[in-house]
């Protein structure tokens, strides 16, 4: 599954923001606004666009209005929030910025560009976890997803790769890789072991 | 067609970009080995001057993104911490000349993290001399 290059702003992209997750977060959202589901799972948009907007950040400057599932919200990120810049730092934002402007072919004719959804998904991640030992560093991978990558108090590596439907991960600590899906449980659990 | 390989006798580099690297934090990406596909260049082909310039005319395509450095590790060397990775892993580095590089080789193989990782750690990193 690809999502557009930043370079195509005129495209929608959907993605991930776990709605379970944006509640506990935000709990200043009036959830009971909300009212009833129109199906099992499902909320219309349209009735948290004006609540999670202002709330959430300054960078999701684009929502599509329409039903999806309960777990995804439609968004369009051109830029990193003010709480990611304070986790990964200024270098960070700017190497973000960088990532932007590589083309299709980056990495000797195999790099994708860099995926909105990866970006949208790191930064839902980071409103779970944020508690990193050391400044993590921003990477850009040939798929075009963000990585994240950081040491441990024992100097031990930990990397985690957002793609735009799962996160793949990698614990020295725990001589352990994988992948987990993008849902509450798996990712309180991941959380749990960082 | 199978591609003929290089020899554990060889050198091969790996050309090291703003994407793979954190030069203020001194972190790289496991990304830099994970493949699949990694393209190197031989150092039996062409001398790492010579490399770096064609690392640079096909690498630097944007104001902001750069060649920074070369890795360089022995491919015997390469092949032997593959086989001895908790999953060993047989790594091959199939010759695969460019008519804009002559020098060039590729490591079909996908990586694991942890294994790309190990290489890196191995890594003689040469700074760009340019």
């Amino acid at each position: 599954m690809r999502d557009q290059p930043y370079r195509n702003y005129s495209q929608d992209a959907v993605i991930i923001i776990n709605m379970l997750a944006l509640g506990n977060l935000f709990e200043d959202i009036d959830t009971a606004s909300l009212g009833v589901p129109p199906k099992e799972n499902k909320y219309c948009l349209s009735s948290l666009v004006t609540t999670i907007i202002p709330a959430v950040s300054e960078s999701w400057s684009e929502i599509k209005t329409e039903e999806i599932g309960i777990n995804e919200v439609l968004t369009n990120i051109e830029k990193l929030s003010q709480r990611v810049i304070s986790i990964i730092g200024e270098n960070g934002a700017k190497r973000f910025e960088v990532f932007k402007q590589y083309r299709e072919g980056w990495d000797n004719g195999y790099g994708l560009p860099l995926s909105m959804r990866s970006t949208a998904v790191m930064e839902s991640f980071l409103y779970k976890f944020s508690n990193f030992k050391t400044e993590p560093s921003l990477f850009l991978t040939r798929n075009g997803n963000l990585q994240l990558g950081w040491e441990n108090k024992y100097g031990q590596i930990a990397e985690l790769e957002f793609y735009p439907d799962k996160i793949e991960f990698y614990m020295e600590a725990l001589d352990m890789e994988g992948q987990i899906g993008l849902n509450e449980q798996e990712i309180k659990t991941i959380v749990s072991m960082l | 067609m199978k591609r003929p390989e290089c020899l554990p006798t060889e050198n091969i580099v790996r050309a090291i970009c703003t994407a793979h690297w954190d030069t203020e934090k001194q972190r790289f990406s496991s990304s830099l080995f994970t493949g699949p596909n990694t393209s190197v260049g031989r150092l039996i082909i062409l001398p790492l001057n010579d490399l770096f310039v064609i690392f640079h005319r096909e690498l630097d395509k944007l104001p902001d993104s750069k060649v920074l450095a070369a890795g360089q590790i022995n491919v015997g060397q390469l092949q032997e911490i593959g086989n001895s990775h908790n999953a060993p892993k047989s790594i091959t580095i199939e010759i695969d000349p460019l008519h804009s590089n002559p020098a060039h080789a590729e490591i079909p193989q996908k990586l694991p993290r942890s294994l790309a990782l190990k290489i890196i750690k191995e890594l003689k990193i040469h700074n760009d001399p340019y």
